[in-house]
């Protein structure tokens, strides 16, 4: 690529790029753009690649815009969080040599720049890059396997060669680090799209995920099926009428048992208003579920209602489970 | 039945509801969870916020993804952006049909179909929750029980689940208006020391806003803490440690000078008062003038001051530490540095016995031990030297 071409690539992203101060003048910051971007290149691709990738080679073109891709997106939030507008491009590199970005939270999962050299070496089938790759990501993938499904973990290898072939596109013509653009690291990144992988990968059959959970047959209930009938749907009626998103907070938390600066992170909210939003929302359902009990059974089947509970909490589970089905044949 | 008793049969309910798989979805729907880009971009915080609702209506419908995605993010798989705006308060209302007071049978009125899950298991979890706290309520449930949860959460301190005994107790304060006064002020010490523990971990962690937020909630509550106020100035300051001067203590390698005392000038800058600095000190110096026998405070204010080679008012800071802890190293050693480096014969011959005092106090510490080796050495004092380089190399 020549300096000409290197200067159109700055080009387009002109209507942002030329109200940085160190781009002033033009061609002069452009000039100087290009040299981050090589010496990034030169440092990196010591480290990831077979040799360095130096501009005299054809691949240099392609790594340098990608380069430029990923440390563009994130010079633009730099600059929408600065109070002035403007930043440095060594300073967001630098920035980024730490893991940490400009959104919300902050942390990437690795130096994107970096790994963006890594994944263009991986798709150019560079020999170094799946050694290094491997060293960096192995354990991390494990991990998840671990978690997705513990018969991953007997044989890694089995499905560790299908990922990288699956990433790099050795044996396919599309490979899936192509769309790597470096918004954050490689590690956040590969969280999805190696959680995906897994989960779709065919394990042979045999063997189990851990041990069965034990469900107890439930026994039958003290209260008297009329007053059970009217109480479930008074339950029922109560939950459905909830909005849609405090029903997901209620799911997220208990039943998935997120932590609720997790369920926040989800919901898109303030950590803060989890707990405060839940307790609120149980108070308003007890509320209601009272009011409506009071209304229409009697206090000895509310308090028959209650024991069963209390006494075998999971076995009113299981009724109610059957109740929902039965309401689900009727509904359908 | 307390609080704990309560979560905890409501987690065995919803595992239950979770073991038991109604398969009600649309096959033919677009599930979110298979689209890695979708993922990707919300990772990021590349959504619009059309785009963020869109996926929330389909978790809300659909459990199968919902589960999927709890599950990677309990994975550290898929790492969602954090809100770092101030908390509202969602007066919204929580129901979208209202309930008449004389409607017909609740058995026979049913909202329309629905055709997915969701709804089924959060009734199973919201149903149970609710009747718990009926029986709860019916019980003469109250103060009595707000003692024993307080005793639990006391438990859940002693066995290091800090995280958790934070946010019971958040609830806690959060919903009970009727905490006796010795309650309240028994279940607020136990905020401030959880919320303590847990912002520590999070600023190990790197999680500042975290840190933030912690100190947030409990300064809502309680009294400043000035523990809490030291670790947020500290997320603020982008460190991790609650003492920034820990791990920068040696002359040789954390100051540049050599073993004889005498310093190295490499990259020599001079300091340069940005105005995140001036803030930061503005800040630590109102939280010092606040809490004006907090170690920890004064300790980072040194060091802070240390940093921008302010030695005599680091000096002074560090004095202040000695007095407020004796037996603090870090404080003598703070103290020691700010005089030594500032590079006249009388303060370095003031250093030294502060560099002795940590050794008194941490003999076994590599870096006293070299201070008080390097400071002998400036002071011409070979001899005595020797003994604490050796001990230091040891």
């Amino acid at each position: 690529m020549s300096d000409k071409r290197v200067f159109e690539m700055f080009t387009n992203d002109q209507q942002w790029l030329a109200d940085q101060p160190e781009m002033d003048p033009w061609d002069e910051g452009c000039q100087r753009l290009a040299v981050i971007l090589d010496e990034r290149l030169a440092d990196y691709s010591a480290n990831v690649c077979s040799d360095v990738i130096a501009k005299e080679r054809n691949e240099w073109p392609l790594y340098l815009g990608r380069l430029w891709q990923c440390l563009g997106y994130h010079w633009q939030h730099a600059i929408e969080g600065s109070c002035n507008g403007q930043t440095t491009a060594s300073g967001v590199v630098a920035r980024l040599q730490k893991g940490k970005g400009y959104r919300r939270g902050g942390k990437l999962g690795g130096d994107p720049l970096r790994d963006m050299v890594l994944a263009v070496a991986m798709v150019q089938k560079d020999e170094r890059a799946p050694v290094v790759f491997t060293e960096d990501y192995q354990g991390f993938a494990k991990g998840l396997a671990w978690k997705i499904n513990r018969r991953l973990t007997a044989n890694p290898d089995e499905w560790w060669y299908d990922l990288l072939d699956h990433l790099a596109g050795y044996s396919k013509p599309k490979a899936r680090l192509d769309r790597f653009l470096g918004r954050c690291g490689l590690q956040n990144w590969l969280g999805t799209v190696v959680w995906n992988f897994l989960r779709r990968w065919d394990l042979p059959d045999g063997g189990s995920d851990g041990p069965p959970i034990d469900i107890p047959d439930p026994p039958s209930p003290k209260t008297d099926g009329e007053s059970l009938e009217h109480f479930k749907a008074i339950v029922r009626l109560a939950i459905e009428s909830l909005r849609k998103k405090d029903r997901l907070l209620l799911a997220l938390v208990y039943v998935d048992r997120l932590q609720q600066n997790e369920a926040a992170a989800v919901l898109g909210v303030h950590p803060g208003q989890v707990s405060r939003r839940l307790k609120k929302v149980l108070d308003h359902l007890e509320k209601t579920i009272k009011e409506l009990a009071e209304e229409r059974l009697s206090k000895d089947a509310c308090v028959g209602i209650f024991e069963d509970l209390r006494d075998n909490p999971q076995a009113f589970a299981e009724i109610l489970r059957a109740a929902i089905e039965q309401g689900r044949e009727h509904e359908s | 039945m307390n609080e704990f008793e309560r979560q905890e049969t409501l987690r065995k309910l919803f595992a239950n509801a979770v073991n038991s798989p109604i398969e009600t979805s649309d096959p033919d729907s677009k599930h979110i969870i298979d689209d890695d880009d979708l993922l990707l971009d919300w990772s990021t915080g590349d959504l619009a916020k059309e785009q963020h609702e869109a996926i929330l209506d389909h978790l809300a419908a659909c459990p199968s993804c919902r589960q999927e995605i709890a599950k990677m993010v309990q994975a550290g798989a898929l790492v969602l952006p954090e809100t770092d705006d101030s908390p509202e308060t969602d007066d919204s209302p929580f129901v979208e049909t209202t309930i008449p007071p004389g409607a017909p049978s609740p058995d026979r009125q049913r909202t329309p179909a629905r055709n997915d899950r969701g709804p089924v298991v959060a009734l199973l979890v919201v149903a149970a929750a609710l009747l718990v706290a009926f029986i709860w309520s019916n019980s003469g449930g109250g103060g009595s029980e707000t003692g024993r949860t307080l005793a639990m959460v006391q438990k859940e301190l002693d066995a290091g689940r800090s995280v958790e005994a934070f946010n019971t107790l958040d609830e806690l304060l959060n919903a009970d208006t009727s905490l006796s006064g010795e309650e309240k002020a028994r279940a607020i010490r136990l905020l401030e020391e959880s919320g303590y523990r847990t912002a520590r971990d999070r600023l190990a962690n790197e999680d500042f806003s975290g840190v933030s937020r912690i100190e947030g909630t409990v300064a809502e509550r309680s009294e400043p803490s000035a523990r809490l106020l030291n670790l947020r100035i500290q997320a603020e300051r982008g460190e991790t440690k609650e003492h920034s001067l820990s791990g920068r203590t040696s002359l040789t390698r954390d100051y540049g000078y050599e073993r004889d005392g005498q310093r190295v000038i490499k990259d020599f800058t001079f300091p340069q008062i940005t105005p995140t600095i001036k803030r930061i000190t503005k800040e630590l110096r109102e939280a010092v003038a606040q809490h004006p026998d907090s170690l920890d405070l004064r300790l980072n204010l040194g060091q802070f001051l240390l940093e921008q080679s302010d030695f005599a008012r680091a000096a002074e800071q560090f004095a202040e530490a000695v007095r407020i802890d004796p037996s603090s190293a870090l404080a003598e050693t703070g103290l020691g540095l700010a005089l030594f480096r500032q590079d006249k014969p009388e303060t370095i011959e003031k250093a030294l016995p502060h560099f002795r005092r940590a050794v008194e106090l941490e003999p076994d510490n590599r870096e006293t031990n070299e201070n008080l080796a390097v400071c002998l050495m400036r002071l011409g004092r070979t001899e005595g030297a020797s003994a604490y380089f050796k001990k230091g190399e040891r």
